[in-house]
């Protein structure tokens, strides 16, 4: 017989003793070496920074130099032919300054060019005023070699124009500091990315290592001891550590199987003692000796303790969705390249059917999932969603045309819909108690981490190797997340949840008519959905763009939304457990993502349309990090509430479904809002649309407030 | 052989931070290579709107894309400024190259790629294109219809920007694999800190447990045994439990031994 115990049992089971010491405070010890390797790389990693920026500026402004040279040359050798070949002096030049004006439109490193007379007077000078160009000192300048002006903004290079070998005019040519300054600029918030995904995977595996080798083999210790305080002596702690922890899960099985011998020896010699008797008052004697062991001790039916925790499944589901978001930079590209010549339909159709259908795939093999992951345990399903996963990644990576690539992004979208649900099950499997935001905050925070990790890696490989290389390594990892999954999770989980648990039409109704479920699914997870997508992904980086942001500061600014939900998910979600008010967290959490898109209105009076964008960004991922745990603590506790008619991942399943609804209806709202009021008032029309769900959302949370295991309490 | 957990958790820090800085130096490398190619590529971009712009202005006053005699100059003049310029040449919508700085190229097609790329720019008016043994910069010809009619193309060695980006690598390896040691010495050390109690907790437990395996009926626990009890409350009652399941037992086995020694003595 195997028992696998979850975290939280782990944690019950030892009870709150403890003033201190490895086993019972062992988050403690985790926390401690996660921090210390967190705070090590960081530090590293800004050093490094910093040291290969400086190496950068040595290189690229020297190539800014260059640029003036090349400008200052060509620009020279058109005002000598003007001046020399067709004799025109340089005082009666006309149409300079526009041409000055529209090299500097196009060439926005150079900051002012000038050109002088024989005498040093201006003739003509764009983009400074007179009184800063004077500041400007070139007696010592080397010809077409650059001097810094004493106003520190920019570098001047002066470019004499000789006619006979008697300078008759000389052009300058004024480089923008204040232009390194900006693509530096970039490149540091490249180089905060780059710091930022690096952190968060290495504490991804820092985590999972940390959990595999001290927190899960510590908590079957704990169990074990806490069995042993009750006199049960007939577990074995299953183990294949050889490190101090494994060394003293041995011995306590040692003990225990030493306890069992005696035990044995005993019974051994009671049984002799009685078969010799034929006294029956002498046999009732030492019966009820043993009765007297026995009322105190047992040590039969015993269980292999195989302790296990939710946190087990975040490097297998971090590794699904990294390897899913790795195509996300060029997805759209890679499709368009496949996109046959002749097509009935456009061509941007045909761009996003195949990202359509991957989604509608996961959608309906959500329920599916959910009903398998009831019936055979969420590690299976696990597996059984890593196969098609794989398949799709590697089919991709050898597709010859646009149908084969949609066959294969199919199976991964199969793959993707049974393992998103098989991961929340797990989860849920292994939540029990007052826990059950904390718990659930794993699933969202791999799903999160994955998310900010994989475009920009997907980005990198793909410009390196090729799209087709970056499928090949999604297939490999998909396949090391099933592989994961397969070896290190435990198989017995499934055995807890009873067949009979799958989602009919008797349980849908079930949920659909609980009144909390609905308020949390319809009214607080589809506007939460509807203003991701809405606001999110289609119209923010419009907004990012039309007031002129490049691409470095679209991203960066994007990350924050991930960044702020992951960052406090592990604080809120404690809160929450603690506070047991998950539906008021809910509410505030769709508040603040639809009061945060009102920062964009210019009435607000913030002056820097960045500074609103990054409050809106801000508040969305404070929003959902209130507000994802919560909802699906919510939807656990509805399952419970059914006592066994609906199992925790078919009512998961089920949200997820209705969740989706946002989802497709975000852009479906958007476009037609940006075509009335642009880009800054649709997102303003999105979150006035998603405040307006809270009124409703929070009266359907009053009138369930006195249904039979509203309460906290009740469920835990 | 048993591998101890501080040695396990510095292996697996030495594994996972090597892995982070590695991960921070390729994206920094390849950030750098992309702007720095951005920076090479906008002087390349002016050379070529330069010459498209003297092109489209004599096409505006006649004359044919062929017939431009200037326009070679023109090209040779920024090929000899410029080291890193491979060839400049300007091909006709169908592709052929009408003017070269390499005379040899004139009459030829241009590949594939280039008019892949140059049909791709749609609105804008530069493509580029980058090639494994050169970067490609082009700038479309449009007559005063506003017509496509060719394109001008500059081809530049990526010789400077993979020999930088190369120096660049070593440089940060160098600094990397210092940065590496020098945090692998604080990681062990600040894990072995963090560690030291807990392992030695885990230690004195072992020993404890083994300790208590090989107990005596009825004997007192080890000064170190009550240390870890008070340390480790749970650990204490397992303990307490364990004895006195040690003890029933012993004392039940005694008792069935009496009662069998009494029935022995009256037979």
């Amino acid at each position: 017989m195997t028992m696998a115990t979850g975290t939280t049992e782990g944690r019950e089971a030892n009870g709150t003793g403890g003033s201190g010491g490895i086993i019972s405070r062992h988050g403690a010890v985790l926390f401690r070496i996660v921090a210390l390797s967190a705070l090590l790389l960081l530090i590293s990693q800004i050093a490094f920074a910093w040291f290969s920026l400086n190496e950068f500026e040595k290189v690229l402004r020297p190539q800014l130099e260059r640029k003036a040279e090349v400008v200052g040359r060509a620009v020279g050798n058109l005002v000598r032919y003007s001046v020399d070949d067709l004799g025109f002096p340089p005082e009666r030049l006309v149409g300079v300054d526009a041409y000055f004006t529209r090299i500097m439109h196009a060439n926005p490193d150079i900051d002012f060019m000038a050109l002088l007379d024989a005498g040093g007077g201006v003739l003509s000078l764009d983009g400074i005023s007179a009184e800063d160009f004077t500041t400007i000192d070139l007696s010592e300048a080397v010809p077409g070699a650059t001097v810094p002006s004493s106003a520190s903004e920019h570098v001047a290079a002066p470019f004499p124009i000789s006619v006979d070998g008697t300078v008759v005019a000389t052009l300058i040519v004024g480089v923008s500091l204040e232009y390194v300054s900006d693509r530096l600029s970039d490149i540091y918030l490249d180089v905060i990315t780059v710091i930022v995904v690096s952190w968060l995977v290495t504490l991804e595996f820092m985590l999972f290592f940390m959990n595999t080798k001290l927190t899960t083999p510590l908590n079957g210790i704990s169990i074990a001891l806490a069995r042993g305080q009750k006199g049960v002596f007939a577990d074995r702690v299953v183990s294949r550590a050889r490190d101090e922890v494994g060394l003293v899960t041995a011995s306590i099985n040692d003990l225990i199987h030493a306890l069992q011998q005696k035990y044995d020896d005993f019974r051994f010699e009671l049984h002799e003692v009685r078969s010799a008797q034929l006294d029956k008052a002498v046999v009732q004697r030492v019966q009820a000796v043993k009765n007297r062991v026995d009322a105190r001790l047992r040590f039969s039916g015993g269980e292999d303790i195989r302790p296990s925790s939710s946190l087990q499944i975040r490097i297998p589901l971090f590794l699904l969705m990294f390897s899913e978001e790795l195509s996300r930079p060029f997805l759209p590209i890679f499709i368009s390249r496949l996109v046959p010549a002749e097509t009935t339909v456009s061509h941007e159709f045909m761009i996003g059917f195949p990202i359509t259908l991957f989604m509608f795939v996961a959608a309906v093999l959500t329920p599916f999932g959910g009903v398998l992951s009831d019936r055979f345990g969420a590690r299976r399903v696990f597996i059984l969603g890593a196969i098609p996963a794989t398949i799709g990644y590697f089919g991709t990576f050898l597709t010859q045309g646009y149908l084969d690539f949609i066959m294969w992004r199919t199976f991964s979208g199969v793959g993707y819909g049974l393992i998103f649900i098989a991961a929340q099950a797990w989860v849920a499997e292994n939540t029990r108690g007052r826990h059950m935001a904390q718990e659930m905050s794993v699933f969202v925070g791999a799903v999160f981490v994955g998310m900010i990790c994989g475009p920009p890696f997907g980005g990198i490989i793909a410009a390196r190797l090729g799209y087709e290389a970056t499928f090949l390594l999604s297939a490999g990892l998909a396949f090391v997340s099933g592989l994961i999954v397969y070896s290190m999770l435990d198989n017995s989980m499934g055995k807890r949840v009873r067949a009979g648990t799958r989602l009919g039409i008797s349980g849908a109704r079930m949920l659909l008519l609980d009144p909390r479920f609905f308020a949390v699914t319809f009214l607080a997870a589809v506007p939460g959905k509807f203003i991701v997508t809405g606001f999110f992904f289609y119209l923010l980086p419009l907004h990012l763009n039309a007031v002129g942001n490049s691409q470095s500061v679209i991203g960066w600014l994007m990350m924050l939304y991930g960044l702020s939900t992951f960052a406090l998910l592990p604080l809120v979600s404690r809160f929450a457990d603690r506070s047991g008010q998950y539906p008021v967290l809910v509410g505030l959490g769709v508040g603040l993502t639809g009061a945060g898109c009102l920062a964009i209105l210019p009435e607000l009076g913030i002056p820097n349309p960045n500074v609103a964008a990054a409050i809106s960004i801000l508040c969305l991922g404070v929003g959902h990090a209130l507000s994802l745990p919560s909802q699906l603590a919510i939807i656990q506790q509805a399952a419970a509430r059914f006592h066994g008619a609906v199992g925790p991942a078919s009512a998961i399943s089920a949200y997820r479904v209705i969740e989706r609804l946002g989802l497709v209806m975000g852009p479906l709202v958007a476009a037609p809002l940006a075509i009335a009021f642009g880009t800054a008032g649709a997102i303003v029309g999105l979150g006035l649309i998603t405040l307006a769900f809270v009124p409703f959302y929070a009266f359907a949370m009053y009138l369930s407030r006195n249904r039979p295991g509203a309460a906290m309490g009740e469920l835990s | 052989m048993t591998i101890g957990f501080s040695t396990r958790i510095a292996m697996a820090l030495a594994v996972i931070l090597s892995v982070g800085l590695g991960v921070t130096g390729i994206l920094s490398i390849q950030t750098f290579e992309r702007t720095l190619g951005e920076f090479l590529s906008t002087r390349f971009q002016f050379v070529v709107d330069d010459v498209r712009q003297r092109i489209e202005t004599q096409l505006d006053l006649g004359l044919e894309l062929s017939d431009m005699q200037n326009v070679p100059l023109i090209m040779d003049a920024y090929l000899r400024d410029d080291s890193q310029i491979l060839t400049i040449e300007v091909f006709e919508e169908t592709g052929t190259v009408v003017h070269s700085t390499d005379t040899s190229f004139v009459g030829d097609v241009v590949t594939e790629d280039w008019m892949q790329a140059w049909n791709e720019s749609g609105d804008r008016n530069n493509w580029f294109l980058f090639q494994r043994d050169a970067g490609v910069v082009g700038s479309l010809i449009r007559d005063s219809f506003d017509r496509d009619v060719g394109s001008v193309a500059l081809r530049y060695s990526r010789d400077y920007l993979d020999d930088t980006v190369r120096v660049h690598r070593s440089v940060l390896l160098g600094a990397g694999i210092v940065n590496v040691v020098i945090i692998l010495f604080l990681a062990l050390f600040g894990s072995l800190q963090v560690l030291r109690r807990p392992l030695r907790d885990l230690r004195d437990l072992n020993d404890s447990v083994r300790r208590m395996a090989a107990r005596k009926f009825g004997a007192d626990v080890d000064d170190g045994d009550s240390r870890l009890y008070d340390e480790l409350p749970e650990y204490g009652d397992f303990a307490r439990s364990v004895q006195e399941a040690q003890d029933l037992i012993s004392e039940a086995t005694a008792e069935v031994r009496r009662i069998d020694e009494e029935q022995a003595g009256r037979a």
